[in-house]
């Protein structure tokens, strides 16, 4: 799995000159007081991976990391950031890295590394328990891979609503077909559905009134039609008549049907749907660009809610819920206006189709017969042409200027309907002149309604199987949504599950022997993606936790959460195994933070983990605690000895500092020989200050220079330690003198001090580069430090340098094992028991003291 | 279900296995479900609606004869 080998940084945030961090594989602890530029390493990871900084961009309205991430000092163009990973290679990657140029590996850490969820600051650790249900989604968003999830039932809605189209359609379809087949058989008793049963008993009452046998079913229609027709032979030609009574009728048929056309509902709704449309686009933009005028002017107020500041909640929420009422008022009309947009297509529809059948009829008659009735059926049926080209457009689309234009002409009382009243007055004249018994005139006309019903009833038929088959999809289609939400549903509950189980774990952990937990993430029911976080307190269950949790507990859960989170994105991510906290631990308690310490060592030893700290103490304990659990060997520990705005922060070792010596002193300037020889010797007595806990007068911002610890060391020395004293008087003596020569040529450059002979320079250095190998050990590379027992003896970590204290032997530090022994097992026992640990870390304090 | 499957895979397996034991689906309709779902193909609305008039029909025919 790649790991990263160095990270190297040049121009960004406190980092000017190129700083090396070198990792080498391994998890860093990194310690550095307040405003040493720890946080600049890991903002620069970010940006690097991301191109972002979250504490810069997004934070508050005009902060950016391409604004304000590069060296105050430098401009943008000179920041490098760039990892060197520990592949066999040695891969680069920087910003110039083109992705699909690397290893698939390592494409595969960038990527992960790319959703940015390995990184927790101390001011994001209560971002996730502090944010709003719906953005706590959006936050286990990029855990949750459900984009194709999404996907498949958005599109099992669309299915959804198009069934429910369709089998709409089908309805309105029925009806239509019902209403001919009803007018057809008017007078007669019919319920709303129509069943065959019915259409037979009602079209055998027209037969007896014929005195003709009723029929059975309707499959008998054909035979009774022809015998109909016979019996009608009995009267002699009738063919003109039937023709005239035919044309009379279909143009009654056609009168009917242009009169149920009615465009004012339509109109109305449409009226009143784009009025709304256009006045709640102005609404929605006035108060955006005035609200936006505002928040600008009043900026200094910080009332703006896109900087989350305070806001009017209350009114926020009335103005919002006023443009919802709007919102779902154009939705209705918009409902409305399809409806009746569809009522008013089929009443043309109908009227098409008269006017077809009309036509028909008229090409039957003579010559001098339809001359009179050709011009105004034309006329009637070029409006419906128009009418229904009209109607083919969409709600948005549709003119209403025409509609009104078209339905005025034929309105009542318009010339339109008027001609063809005229057409039928004149057909009925010619009717009236034949000689006609009333026999056979009742026969045609039953035999006129068992024709039209013969051609409408099997269409009906049809038309009932079809929706029925529609309604049948629409229930599948609604299965098969309810069904794609449910398993989403359960199954982003139960990774949630098993995601609270882990956070639980790892609060309990933290918090053991106290009534609270029970931590759990859940999905809320009634809104679709939102999460609410539950725990317990004492007798309260499943409650938000902020209501009962001290901030302390608030913090300790935001960070079981992060890292459970993070263990989670390693399981699908299981080639990324970067782990970022920053100065995360300050917030908690000691018994706490060494709970999580050992939490974090044990539980994420496979992790590359960068942690950093401001707390000397806290880093001295981090390095007990890497020990404790055994993975020493898979730190590294970093101090970061000082920071200036030029120089940026100071981590490089001390051994190197102490070869650069050397190389200096054979052919160094005496600048540079007594800069670098200043800076180890600072180096020196800060660590020294630390582990001999030296007095020193107290000092803002904890900037301490060689001035500041020099004398408190040196009577240190002198007096505690007496055998250190007297293998390192000429060469403490000698500093004792000499250490301001740092400050004379390797720091303020005083014009006076340019003839200090180079020899002076030289003897300083030496002095130094001494000291430095009489106090640390270059088999442990450490420091020497005060030991447990005897007092005043300092020695290494392994024993391999030790100066005794006065009068005593040297006593070799005992190893864990002897340790372990001579406690009876106690310090094992500590290993695994944090409270145990304590209790023995104060006690070795005591008797210290 | 087994463990290597991503989220995304359980929720398509929960799916089909609701679908299965819903009665309100005839088995037509599930079988081309299920191949479109191991197709990749169900944000395909057309290929819904004709997996559901196909099975629909199938189904009619089946239960006819």
């Amino acid at each position: 799995m790649p790991r990263i080998r160095r990270l190297e940084i040049r121009g960004f945030r406190g980092i000017r000159q190129q700083v090396p961090l070198l990792l080498e594989g391994k998890s860093v602890l990194l310690f550095g007081e307040n405003g040493t530029g720890k946080s600049s390493f890991v903002d620069a990871l970010e940006k690097l991976f991301t191109g972002r900084v979250s504490t810069l961009d997004g934070r508050a309205q005009g902060l950016s990391s391409d604004q304000h991430g590069p060296h105050i000092r430098d401009g943008q163009y000179s920041t490098r950031i760039a990892i060197t990973f520990d592949d066999t290679s040695s891969t680069v990657f920087d910003f110039r890295t083109s992705l699909p140029s690397l290893p698939p590996k390592l494409q595969e850490y960038i990527e992960a590394a790319r959703e940015n969820l390995y990184i927790l600051r101390r001011l994001q650790i209560l971002d996730f328990i502090e944010s709003q249900p719906r953005e706590r989604y959006d936050f286990l968003r990029p855990f949750l891979p459900l984009s194709g999830i999404e996907a498949m039932e958005n599109t099992l809605r669309q299915a959804l609503d198009r069934t429910q189209g369709e089998a709409e359609a089908e309805t309105r379809e029925l009806d239509r077909l019902t209403q001919d087949l009803r007018r057809v058989l008017s007078g007669r008793s019919l319920s709303q559905t129509l069943t065959e049963h019915e259409i037979v008993v009602a079209l055998s009452q027209e037969l007896a009134a014929v005195s003709h046998p009723p029929i059975t079913t309707v499959h008998q229609l054909p035979e009774t039609l022809k015998l109909l027709t016979d019996a009608l032979a009995r009267f002699g030609d009738l063919s003109r008549q039937s023709r005239l009574t035919n044309a009379v009728r279909s143009l009654e048929d056609f009168a009917e049907g242009i009169s149920r056309i009615n465009v004012t509902p339509i109109v109305t709704t449409l009226v009143s749907l784009r009025e709304k449309e256009a006045r709640e686009a102005r609404v929605f933009y006035e108060t955006v660009l005035e609200q936006g005028i505002r928040w600008i002017q009043e900026e200094s107020r910080v009332t703006c809610p896109l900087c989350e500041q305070t806001i009017d909640a209350a009114g926020v929420i009335a103005r919002t819920q006023e443009r919802l009422v709007a919102a779902r008022e154009i939705v209705n009309l918009r409902q409305a206006a399809r409806q009746a947009l569809e009522t008013l297509r089929q009443a043309v529809r109908s009227a098409a189709e008269a006017n077809g059948r009309v036509e028909a009829r008229i090409r039957d008659l003579s010559k001098d017969e339809k001359d009179s009735l050709e011009q105004a059926i034309k006329s009637a049926g070029d409006v419906i042409v128009s009418l229904e080209t009209a109607t083919r457009e969409e709600i948005r689309t549709i003119n209403i200027e025409s509609l009104r234009t078209w339905s005025s002409q034929i309105s009542q009382g318009s010339s339109i309907l008027a001609g063809l009243s005229r057409c039928r007055d004149a057909l009925l004249g010619y009717l009236s002149s034949l000689p006609s018994p009333q026999a056979a005139q009742k026969l045609l006309t039953v035999r006129e309604r068992l024709e039209r019903a013969s051609q409408i009833w099997p269409t009906i038929s049809q038309a009932k199987a079809s929706l029925e088959e529609a309604r049948k999809r629409v229930g599948i289609a609604q299965a098969l949504f309810e069904n794609a939400q449910a398993a989403r549903k359960e199954e982003v509950q139960s990774l949630f599950d098993g995601l609270s189980k882990d956070i639980n774990d790892i609060y309990v952990r933290l918090h053991p022997d106290e009534s609270h937990g029970g931590v759990r993430l859940e999905i809320r029911e009634a809104v679709q993606r939102s999460v609410n976080v539950r725990a317990n307190f004492y007798d309260r269950s499943d409650e938000d936790p902020r209501a009962y949790y001290s901030d302390a507990h608030l913090d300790t859960l935001g960070l079981s959460i992060f890292l459970a989170l993070r263990r989670w994105y390693r399981k699908q991510r299981p080639g990324f195994d970067l782990l970022v906290l920053d100065d995360v631990l300050t917030s908690v308690d000691t018994a706490h933070a060494v709970r999580l310490s050992e939490l974090l060592l044990q539980e994420f030893k496979d992790y590359q983990i960068l942690l950093t700290t401001h707390d000397r103490i806290w880093f001295e304990h981090l390095r007990d605690i890497q020990a404790r659990c055994r993975v020493a060997n898979n730190f590294i520990n970093k101090v970061i000895h000082k920071w200036s705005i030029d120089e940026g922060p100071d981590i490089r070792e001390p051994e190197d500092e102490r070869k650069e010596i050397d190389r200096l002193i054979s052919d160094g300037s005496p600048e540079e020989i007594a800069v670098m020889s200043g800076r180890l010797l600072e180096h020196i007595l800060q660590e020294m200050r630390y582990s001999l806990r030296l007095s020193v007068q107290a000092k803002r911002g904890e900037q301490y220079e060689i001035g500041d610890l020099w004398p408190a060391f040196y009577a240190m020395v002198k007096r505690d330690y007496p055998t250190l004293y007297s293998q390192a008087h000429l060469i403490l003596d000698a500093l004792d003198v000499r250490w301001p020569v740092r400050n004379w040529i390797g720091a303020h450059r005083n014009d006076w001090a340019r003839n200090v002979p180079r020899d002076t320079a030289v003897d300083f250095a030496k002095a130094v580069r001494d000291l430095f190998d009489l106090v640390f050990c270059a088999i442990c590379r450490m420091f020497i430090v005060p030991s447990a027992t005897p007092l005043g003896q300092l020695a290494c970590r392994r024993g391999e340098k030790i100066y005794p204290a006065a009068g005593k032997d040297a006593v070799r530090p005992k190893t864990r094992e002897e340790l372990v022994k001579e406690t009876e097992g106690a310090l094992r026992d500590a290993r695994l028991n944090t409270n145990l640990y304590l209790a023995w870390k104060r006690a070795e304090a005591g008797r210290e003291r | 279900m087994n463990d290597s499957m991503t989220v995304e895979e359980r929720i398509v397996a929960k799916f089909l296995e609701k679908l299965r034991s819903d009665q309100s689906i005839p088995q037509e309709v599930f079988a081309r479900i299920q191949s479109l779902c191991k197709e990749g193909r169900m944000a395909d609305v057309q290929a819904i609606l004709s997996a559901l008039r196909e099975g629909i029909r199938d189904y009619a025919k089946n239960s006819t004869t």
